[in-house]
């Protein structure tokens, strides 16, 4: 009685099963990279908002302070978005006329808000507090980017937890002196790791035993 | 290891030794009831119960025990059919493949356009203001998150609610006493986001406007006035003027004269303004009268007082000022307006530190079950009608005059225990008091404060002071017996009901619905539509007490205004502008008339104001007319001065009539009150009152009646009614019976065994004798009392004398929202207005019928059994206690304290924090405002009663009820069992996807989002305080629901465990503003919700390792020990034993 199949499926067997093997790495790997591609975490997406707000212009141009605008930052969990009230103190004199600031001038009209498209959301499951981060020595442009260079502001970190983590692990890499927080142009040094050390010794940072415990941040 | 087979071997026959003619014994009732009962007296090691199924069959109650969840909780077996399970999986599946690959929809951030100055966003803000309940008000500080109030604390400045010797010491509040609350006070908010409440002004059951509502009360004015004739047209004045010409003028054109007059309906009134605004409307508008109605505070404590001392003044107790405490059916630890504040000062005397030894011993003789009766040293259960005897032999003992003390058979039953307490009091002159209940006739008020003063009480350990509700003081509130009256006479011509819910509340002899439908205009005021509601004309939404500018009284008549955290969401209006709108400036908002009372006294020094004079009405024969002549004739306003030693007394024409206006300190008075939420100097005056020993001859004649006596008590948590619609109050287990979602009709095991009600387990009458197939039933009877019925499921409770039934007011609504409408039995049906606390003439008769009950004392069972007697709970005497400190138990479990037990797991390190809790056993009364607070701060849901019944329900906190000694009188125990945060925790090591860890400062963290609902942790846990969501519990979807929730918590979804976290989101916050300063947490910068609602200080949560915290303290005292500490889990969370200071003369041998 012949055989029913050739002697070569046995090659195709072998292949097949070693094949299957990679096949399914390959697709996990695949998962994973869409999981933190920008695809998924929408970094490096400009979002549209109501208003085509330029931190670039702001920021980098006129040299506001971040806490111009954000006034809450140092205080609170949430680093906080400007009343309307705070585009009109100057925008009641500049661009008054601007199309552009039409949204602005009929948020201040009718006293309704202006509905701006969250850029860094977080799950809500994961409480992040501003103040502590700030104060710290963690500067803006360690998380946010370079911010003064974004005409449309957009996430540059992923904001995963494996993101948060890095630093969690290991703040030396990332802390900054205190007065450097505000700082956009900030780079570490080339001693940052002795340097960071210094400054969470002097910041009385918490253990990484702390920093990593999941209630430190899902409540 | 050793240790645990060892006591294995040795204890693991001990419970069959225990009932050796278990199995033997003929099932005659009583003689297994005298073979109980001797065993339990037999036993001379401690010996608890927790329920009366326990007692009865130990081999089927250890069944429940060794279930991780009781039956039918893990079990799908609901009613669900192919095609909803279909849909569910559908759904299910769906959502998880779009959860798991979409991505994060948009979200919008709308800031403010002008941002209020003192908002901080992401930050909440507090403030003070007061809840009023039943005459009297607790302060409060409520928590605000951008505008939306969340959460409800106490006001630690207020009287009512200060536990005096615990300072917080947290960044907002530091070097401030600590405010605690009451179960009603945390779950007033959820009140306020009810969406069943009231939401839109009805006129006929048609939507319609409040300026609708503004014409109708103009025509009712104009006619009432136009009916008063031309009697005021010659009056002076410049607002009747202005107010008559055009009302008259008006009125010939589309008015016709009233025929009545307006009568006003009111619960008790604790706001000085409403009240001064009641007795001026009395004036602008001559006949109309006041009638107050508040179905569960009686006026007996008034009347008692009256007949006394002549004069209804108020009595206030200072607890922590005395050793020996008698309550005569009094439960003033968990009912009444000072309860808070009494239970922190009677607690200070029970605390057991090295400075502060025990010296408080509380006797309690009540004719129900209560709180106050679990907390006492010696307790008697007699007869409500059995008290007032008991009294008076008390009263003859000690040396009051009384007359004859009649023989009495109560009497001469427990003369030991009135010879010894008489000596007990006597030897404590000055340093003792006795309190009279609510519940309790005149006579036994009367003969307590007689008491008082022959025991030198009176000016120690009890003041007098004026009476604080508006209106008592001036006689000008008539009854609503007095009211149904005039309505027969056909003297109402419109009826205004400013909050309360008479058709269901009203005694059934008064048939209120009926009358009420004789009147001509009908207008209520109220939160949610309810019965009355149902045949009023008008139905105004109320506003909520958080939404309303008011001003109210505490129980020693310190004012507090009420200021609003929230515009009100339905447009609700406060019964300030109701009342208004009757006035001729209709349109004043609260805040106007708020504002103008407190100008008036701040202008007088704090005198009350008096109303300006519209008509001196002569006095009119009829008991309604002279009772609002009087208050015409009299002159003064409501409410107490603050500095000056006379109300003003002045004729109401010295008052200018014009409205003041607003000077600096007035204004800065104003804010200061607003900020501290008291009134300084507003306490009411002392007042000198001696009883009269005259008054006391006549004893109370007992009804004749049958043998069965009934008593009504409003529900411990539902009160009178006005909460059912609350999930969070219905599904909280009622101390001592950890019932939820129904009323019961109680009785003692003797009157149930002789009734035939109950089922006969091994000689014992227990509730339930299939509470292991999932159902818990009882026994449905009918009772009739007065030619009236109702069905009742029946509930046997030891400890509740004999021949007597307890039922509880405020369940059986008809119409009260999704909650709370058809739970339970109605028993206002029972009540008549001549005997509203008790009366003989009950008759019971069982139906035959079974009733489910969703009752929680047999879930979540620790296990005592398999490794012998664990003691779960321990106590003590205090001779006891002198004698051996530990109570016989081992050393604490700090983290590297040397000793307790080898274990194979490795220790944690903690180098920084390390959260632990103690908890006073000594100290913990049963109120459950730890159990509401806990459900308030951590957004849990609510279940509902058949999911209770399952065994599913969610409180991360629940407090087991223990009971020791003799079936008819045992004594109480609580234990408030959060989780224990072990530091082996059983939980941590079987988790598959590590949701539940180990946190670096000792927290079993447990995480929702990796949570997949093994429910292996929960398998796992030896103290069951695990809690899974069985299905999706939370409303995600009610609007006004998610403005409830604490914004610091994840609202957990269907299929996820959870449980205590030590409130870590305060810990969190704690420990950020601590960093922020550079500095450690201080002890009580951090508190939990639990502990920071606990009036009796009982939770004290903390740091471990800070030497010099409270907790640490505690967790060295040698009281202090660990549950079920054989298993060597190390739980963060202990216990202190409870010492009990029983008179050595009572003890049993």
């Amino acid at each position: 009685m012949s055989q029913i199949f050739h002697r070569s499926t046995n090659v195709l067997a072998r292949v097949t099963i070693f094949g299957a093997v990679f096949f399914l790495a390959f697709l996990l790997w695949l998962m994973d990279e869409l999981t933190k591609s920008p695809y998924n975490t929408q970094a490096y997406t400009p979002r549209e908002q109501p208003v085509q707000f330029s931190h670039k212009h702001h920021v980098g141009d006129d040299g506001i302070d971040c806490r111009y605008c954000h006034t809450s930052v140092e205080k609170s969990a949430f680093a906080g978005i400007p009343p309307t009230k705070t585009c009109m103190n100057c925008h009641s004199q500049l661009f008054a006329d601007s199309p552009y600031l039409e949204p602005v001038r009929e948020s201040w009209r009718t006293g309704k808000p202006i509905e701006w498209v969250r850029v860094h959301d977080l799950p809500d499951f994961a409480y992040f507090n501003h103040a502590i981060h700030v104060n710290k020595g963690v500067g803006c442009s360690t998380c946010h980017g370079r911010v003064d260079l974004m005409p449309l502001t957009f996430q540059v970190a992923s904001l995963q937890m494996q993101w948060c983590l890095e630093c969690h692990r290991e703040p030396e890499r990332f802390l900054r002196p205190k007065d450097q927080i505000f700082n956009m142009e900030w780079e570490p040094p080339a001693n940052q790791l002795e340097l960071g050390r210094q400054l969470s010794e002097q910041y009385k940072t918490p253990s990484k035993a702390v920093l990593t415990s999941c209630s430190t941040c899902h409540r | 290891m050793s240790q645990i087979v060892q006591l294995q071997n040795n204890l693991g026959k001990k419970p069959e030794a225990a009932n050796p003619d278990n199995t033997a014994s003929p099932q005659s009732p009583s003689s297994g009831l005298d073979r109980i009962r001797e065993e339990l007296g037999a036993l001379t090691g401690k010996k608890y119960w927790r329920s009366l199924e326990e007692l009865a069959d130990r081999d089927e109650f250890q069944k429940l025990v060794e279930r991780e969840f009781p039956e039918n909780a893990s079990e799908w077996n609901d009613p669900a059919g192919r095609r909803k399970f279909l849909k569910l999986m559908g759904a299910s599946l769906a959502l998880a493949g779009l959860a798991g690959c979409t991505r994060q929809p948009t979200e919008r951030i709308a800031p403010y356009v002008r941002q209020p100055e003192q908002i901080t966003p992401g930050r909440p803000l507090y403030f003070a203001t007061a809840m009023s309940m039943g005459g009297s008000a607790i302060g409060l500080l409520v928590e605000s998150h951008e505008g939306r109030p969340t959460k409800i604390e106490g006001n630690g400045l207020h009287p009512a609610a200060r536990v005096a010797d615990d300072i917080i010491r947290s960044h907002n509040l530091d070097g401030e006493a600590r405010g605690a609350t009451d179960i009603f006070s945390q779950a007033a908010i959820l009140s306020l986001y009810d969406p069943d409440r009231t939401q839109t002004l009805t006129y006929l059951g048609d939507i319609n406007t409040w300026a609708g509502f503004l014409a109708e009360a103009n025509r009712i004015r104009r006619a009432l006035l136009l009916a008063q004739g031309g009697g005021q047209q010659n009056q002076p004045g410049q607002s009747q003027g202005q107010a008559n010409q055009p009302a008259q003028q008006a009125g010939i054109a589309d008015v016709e004269p009233a025929t009545g007059h307006l009568a006003i309906l009111t619960e008790s009134v604790s706001s000085p303004t409403l009240a001064y605004q009641i007795t001026g409307l009395m004036r602008d508008i001559p006949g109309t009268r006041w009638y107050m109605h508040e179905p569960a505070v009686g006026d007996a404590a008034r009347e008692g007082a009256r007949m006394a001392m002549g004069r209804p003044v108020s009595a206030v107790y200072r607890f922590d000022q005395a050793d020996i405490v008698l309550s005569l059916d009094s439960d003033f630890l968990s009912c009444g307006p000072a309860s808070v504040r009494y239970s922190a000062d009677f607690a200070s005397r029970r605390r057991l530190d090295q400075q502060n030894a025990q010296t408080v011993r509380l006797y309690t003789v009540e004719s129900s079950v209560t709180n106050t009766g679990a907390a006492a040293d010696h307790r008697l259960s007699l007869k409500p009608s059995e008290i007032e005897a008991f009294a008076r032999a008390l009263a003859a003992k000690v040396g009051v005059a009384v007359g004859q003390a009649t023989a009495s058979e109560a009497v001469s039953r427990h003369q030991q225990f009135l010879n010894v307490l008489a000596e007990d009091l006597m030897a404590h002159r000055g340093r003792c008091v006795v309190v009279p209940g609510d519940c309790q006739p005149p006579q036994v008020h009367a003969l307590s404060h007689a008491l008082n003063q022959a025991l030198g009480a009176a000016g120690a350990t009890v003041t007098y002071i004026e009476p604080i509700e508006g209106g008592v003081g001036d006689n000008a509130v008539g009854t609503l017996a007095q009211l149904a009256q005039a309505i027969d006479a056909g003297q109402v011509y419109a009826l205004l009901i400013l909050g309360g819910n008479p058709v269901y509340t009203a005694p059934a002899d008064l048939n209120f619905a009926e009358r009420m439908r004789n009147i001509k205009h009908r207008i209520h005021l109220s939160l949610h539509t309810d019965e009355t509601s149902e045949i009023s004309h008008w139905n105004l939404p109320e506003a909520h007490f958080l939404e309303s500018w008011s001003d109210a009284v505490a129980f020693d008549g310190t004012a507090s205004i009420i200021q609003p955290l929230i515009a009100p969401i339905y447009s609700g209006k406060t019964a300030h502008e109701v009342l208004s709108a009757f006035t001729d400036n209709p349109e004043r908002s609260s805040y106007d008339t708020v504002r103008e009372y407190w100008m008036r006294r701040f202008a007088g020094g704090g005198a009350a104001p008096a109303n300006p004079a519209r008509i001196a009405q002569p006095n009119q024969p009829g008991g309604q007319a002279s009772a609002a002549g009087q208050l015409g004739n009299q002159q003064t306003g409501p409410g107490q001065p603050f500095g000056s030693s006379q109300p003003a007394t002045t004729g109401a024409a010295a008052v200018p009539a014009a409205a003041p206006t607003p000077t600096p300190e007035f204004e800065q008075f104003w804010r200061r009150a607003l900020h501290d939420g008291v009134i300084p100097n507003t306490a009411a005056q002392a007042a000198t009152a001696a009883p009269s020993p005259a008054s006391l001859q006549a004893p109370t004649q007992p009804a004749p009646g049958g043998e069965l006596e009934i008593i009504f008590r409003p529900d411990p948590t539902i009160y009178d009614g006005r909460f059912a619609n609350n999930g969070w109050l219905q599904e909280l287990p009622k101390p001592i019976t950890t019932l939820t979602w129904d009323n019961v009709a109680m009785m003692s095991p003797a009157t149930a065994a002789r009734l035939g009600i109950g089922k006969q387990v091994n000689g014992v009458a227990t509730n339930s004798e299939g509470y292991t197939g999932g159902v818990f039933s009882v026994d449905l009877v009918e009772l009739e009392y007065k030619g009236r019925r109702v069905t009742a499921p029946a509930w046997i409770q030891p400890g509740h004398p004999d021949d007597c039934v307890t039922v509880t007011l405020g369940y059986g609504r008809r119409v009260a929202g999704r909650v709370g409408t058809g739970n339970g039995y109605n028993a206002y049906l029972l009540r008549t207005s001549d005997a509203p606390w008790f009366g003989t003439g009950l008759t019971l008769r069982k139906t035959g019928e079974a009733y489910p009950l969703a009752v929680v004392q047999q879930h979540h069972l620790l296990d005592d059994k398999e490794i012998g007697e664990r003691d779960l709970l321990r106590s003590a005497t205090l001779a006891e206690y002198q004698k051996n400190p530990t109570l016989g138990h081992q050393a604490p479990h700090a983290p590297g304290h040397e000793g307790g037990h080898p274990s194979l797991y490795p220790e944690w390190e903690y180098p920084g924090y390390a959260w632990g809790m103690a908890i006073d056993l000594n100290a913990c009364t049963g109120c459950s405002a730890c159990v509401v607070a806990c459900v308030a701060e951590n957004n849990t849901p609510v279940v509902g009663k058949d999911q209770v019944m399952r065994g599913r329900e969610m409180q991360w906190l629940r407090i087991d009820s223990y009971f020791k000694g003799d079936l008819n009188n045992p004594e109480t125990y609580f234990q408030p069992l959060p989780c224990m945060h072990c530091e082996q925790a059983p939980c941590e090591v079987v988790c598959p996807v590590a949701a539940t860890v180990h946190s670096a400062e000792g927290l079993n963290d447990m995480v929702y989002n990796r949570c997949v609902g093994t429910r292996y942790c929960s398998n796992n846990c030896p103290y069951k305080v695990r809690r899974f969501n069985f299905l999706l519990y939370q409303d995600f979807y009610t609007a006004s629901l998610k403005m409830l929730r604490n914004p610091d918590v994840s609202v957990r979804s269907r299929g996820v465990m959870e449980k205590c976290t030590y409130c870590v989101q305060r810990i969190q916050e704690g420990k950020i503003q601590a960093e922020l300063r550079d500095e450690r947490v201080r002890d009580k910068e951090i508190v939990t919700a639990c502990a920071q609602a606990c009036p009796t200080k009982a939770i004290v949560f903390g740091d471990i390792n800070d030497e010099s915290s409270e907790v640490y303290k505690m967790k060295h005292n040698p009281r202090n020990y660990a549950l079920l500490d054989v298993l060597n889990t190390k739980p963060r969370t202990t216990y202190m034993g409870a010492v009990r200071n029983p008179n050595p003369k009572l003890e049993k041998a």
